[in-house]
């Protein structure tokens, strides 16, 4: 058994090697790295507003802690609106400046949003101002606790496109193998050996997450380093796609041609890349969004990638293998009746 | 070693059955031959005892066992090749075989020895799909024989092929039958069959019309018949006809007074002549 899913798979990778689907996975991710590093911007809003209330009254050199591209700082009365302010703007910070003169606290207000190095430069300043250089008088607040460090957006970005060319890539790629040896009539030659759908299939399953393993590792070790948990990344991967190759298995045994299967194509990539707006808009989080297995594995991709989110969810990837047995199962019975049929 | 009872099967349910109740049994080390036009049930027939199929209604035994399910003993056992050439066309002509013979659970044929069989071995590097229609078809009997099977299914496996290369698979197929394999040959091509097969028989919209070996079947009809050849409405008709049969001597009278006679030849008959007697179709 594991020997003809092994030489199921070692064909598929022969195939796909002279079909260029090798190349053009690398090229994808290359594709994406540029598209990332140069032309998204790692914040969207650079008008980053500073609110600063401090309790003690005495000249600041205002001109320190003004930096050129962050024009806005403001100076509030009291604590509450301070806080008031913060949570109108989710991408401004604020100094809370207390204690006496010749010990001053600084407390920054971190809402999680905002560049690292400019509140590096903004915390350097301000205790510049004051003459004091100790971190001692400096205090980080993590407002809403659940967030941290900033990520920035062209790197939130990449959740969704391991998703979109790792995960399903196999989506297509399926559909193009499976019509491809229908049309050949390959499919009914292995029919009459006496290796079995299941393993067939199997190469085919293996073949993609290996393509998807590709992509994922030319796409992250430029972008991240090694600074990820590579082992977690490509579990969740390696999952995904198994899942998804194994829906759309089931989806391409109904049709002979891309044509005739376009719609359902279509369909099934829009429902599975769904998740991705309740990524992208935290408040857009309704249940049926969860229902939907690729919500899981974009969300603990995004856990791998950026620490902060908190840990992988192993019984998310349980339920995500459970289903994708269960999709390869029923893509094997499909099969299976469907040699039967021609 | 393999017999077949009242087998039907429908591609659909509206169609009429493309194979129409047929029996027969195949002994061991024969080649037994299908032999009938094109959308006579050949193939179709072919892919039920090849599990390709379902049987939808009927029986099949292998060695007086009744076959319920194909399962990997019979997949084993078998080796097939199909009418049309269905291989990997971005993989060598070698790695095809490889792959295929991957599949099986005892020793194989080494696909070089096979390659040089059918006189591939020049091209076993290069792509199946840069291949020639006949050095694919070439390709296909190779592989139905990287397991030696025990029970071989033909499908018009010499057809298409040009003569040198129709000798070269012909040859292949007559030592397959002195190493003891069973045959079933399918083809339309009667000289194919007279040459190959120890018994044919004839199918006719999914019927299996008779079955005799081709000596037998000459003897019967042998010189008993002619072949006449007359102009009708401008058109070249063709008539065989029994010289023993009542109805058929009464025809060649009527012909000879009524239409204007081309040709007359009482030669000994093939087994296409045979056939349209028979069946009262031309083969295709
Ligand atoms: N996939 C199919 N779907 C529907 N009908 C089919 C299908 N394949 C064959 N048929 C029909 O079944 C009948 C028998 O076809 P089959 O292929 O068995 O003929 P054959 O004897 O092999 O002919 P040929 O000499 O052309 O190969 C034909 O009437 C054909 O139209
Ligand atoms: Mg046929």
């Amino acid at each position: 058994m594991i020997k003809r899913i092994f030489f199921n798979f070692l064909k598929e990778v022969k195939i796909g090697w002279r079909g260029n689907y090798f190349l053009l996975t690398v090229g994808i991710a290359v594709f994406y790295i540029v598209f990332i590093q140069f032309l998204l911007p790692g914040f969207i809003n650079q008008n980053t507003n500073v609110y600063i209330f401090t309790e003690i009254d005495f000249e600041i050199d205002y001109e320190d802690i003004r930096i050129e591209e962050f024009e806005n700082v403001f100076f509030v009365n009291d604590l509450d609106e301070l806080h008031s302010k913060l949570d109108k703007n989710r991408e401004s910070f604020g100094i809370y400046i207390s204690g006496t003169e010749s010990n001053p606290k600084v407390e920054l207000f971190i809402q999680g949003n905002e560049d690292e190095a400019l509140k590096e430069v903004y915390k350097i300043s301000i205790l510049n101002s004051f003459g004091v250089l100790s971190e001692n008088n400096f205090n980080k607040v993590y407002l809403n606790n659940k967030i941290s460090s900033p990520i920035k957006m062209n790197n939130y970005m990449v959740p969704i496109l391991l998703l979109t060319e790792a995960v399903m890539m196999g989506i297509i790629f399926v559909f193009t193998m499976i019509f491809t040896e229908k049309n050949e009539g390959t499919i009914y030659a292995y029919s009459v050996t006496p290796g079995k759908i299941f393993e067939y299939l199997l190469g085919k399953v293996l073949y993609l997450i290996f393509l998807g393993l590709i992509f994922t590792s030319v796409f992250c070790v430029p972008l991240f380093g090694f600074r990820v948990n590579y082992l977690e990344l490509f579990l969740v991967i390696a999952l995904g796609s198994f899942f998804s190759t194994s829906v759309s298995l089931i989806f391409a045994s109904f049709y002979d041609n891309i044509s005739q299967s376009l719609f359902s194509m279509l369909a099934l990539n829009l429902i599975l890349i769904a998740p991705m707006f309740s990524y992208l808009i935290p408040s857009f989080n309704p249940p049926i969004m969860r229902i939907i297995p690729t919500y899981g594995i974009l969300f603990n991709l995004r856990n791998i990638l950026f620490s902060d989110y908190g840990n992988l969810i192993y019984s998310d990837l349980l339920v995500i293998l459970l289903e994708g047995i269960v999709f390869f199962l029923i893509s094997s019975v499909l099969y299976n009746r469907m040699i039967k049929k021609k | 070693m393999i017999e077949v009872k009242n087998l039907f099967f429908k591609y659909n349910k509206s169609h009429e059955y493309a194979v129409d109740g047929i029996s027969f049994d195949i002994n061991e080390g024969e080649i037994f031959g299908f032999l009938g036009p094109n959308g006579a049930g050949k193939s179709t027939t072919q892919k039920i005892l090849t599990g390709i199929l379902p049987v939808q209604d009927g029986e099949i035994y292998l060695r007086k066992e009744r076959i319920e399910k194909f399962n990997n003993d019979y997949f084993n056992a078998i080796g097939v090749s199909f009418e049309q050439p269905n291989i990997y066309g971005k993989l060598t002509g070698k790695e095809n075989l490889d792959f295929f013979a991957s599949m099986y659970d005892y020793p194989v044929q080494s696909s070089s020895n096979l390659l040089k069989m059918v006189d591939l071995d020049n091209a076993a590097n290069k792509k199946a799909g840069e291949y020639s229609k006949g050095m694919q078809q070439r390709l296909v009997f190779a592989r139905s024989l990287i397991n030696r099977p025990k029970i071989l299914f033909l499908d018009e496996s010499v057809s298409g092929l040009d003569p040198s290369n129709a000798v070269l698979i012909k040859e292949i197929i007559k030592e397959l039958r002195k190493q003891n394999t069973t045959i079933f040959l399918t083809t339309h091509n009667m000289t194919v069959a007279d040459e190959l097969c120890d018994r044919v028989a004839f199918i006719n919209s999914g019927k299996i019309v008779l079955i005799d070996s081709p000596r037998n079947l000459k003897l019967r009809y042998g010189r008993k018949l002619v072949k006449i050849e007359y102009e009708n409405d401008g058109c070249l008709n063709k008539e065989i006809l029994s010289l023993v049969d009542d109805k058929d001597k009464q025809r060649i009278v009527e012909i000879t007074k009524t239409k204007l006679i081309e040709t007359i030849h009482s030669q000994e008959a093939t087994l296409e002549d045979i056939f349209i007697k028979v069946t009262g179709r031309e083969l295709g």
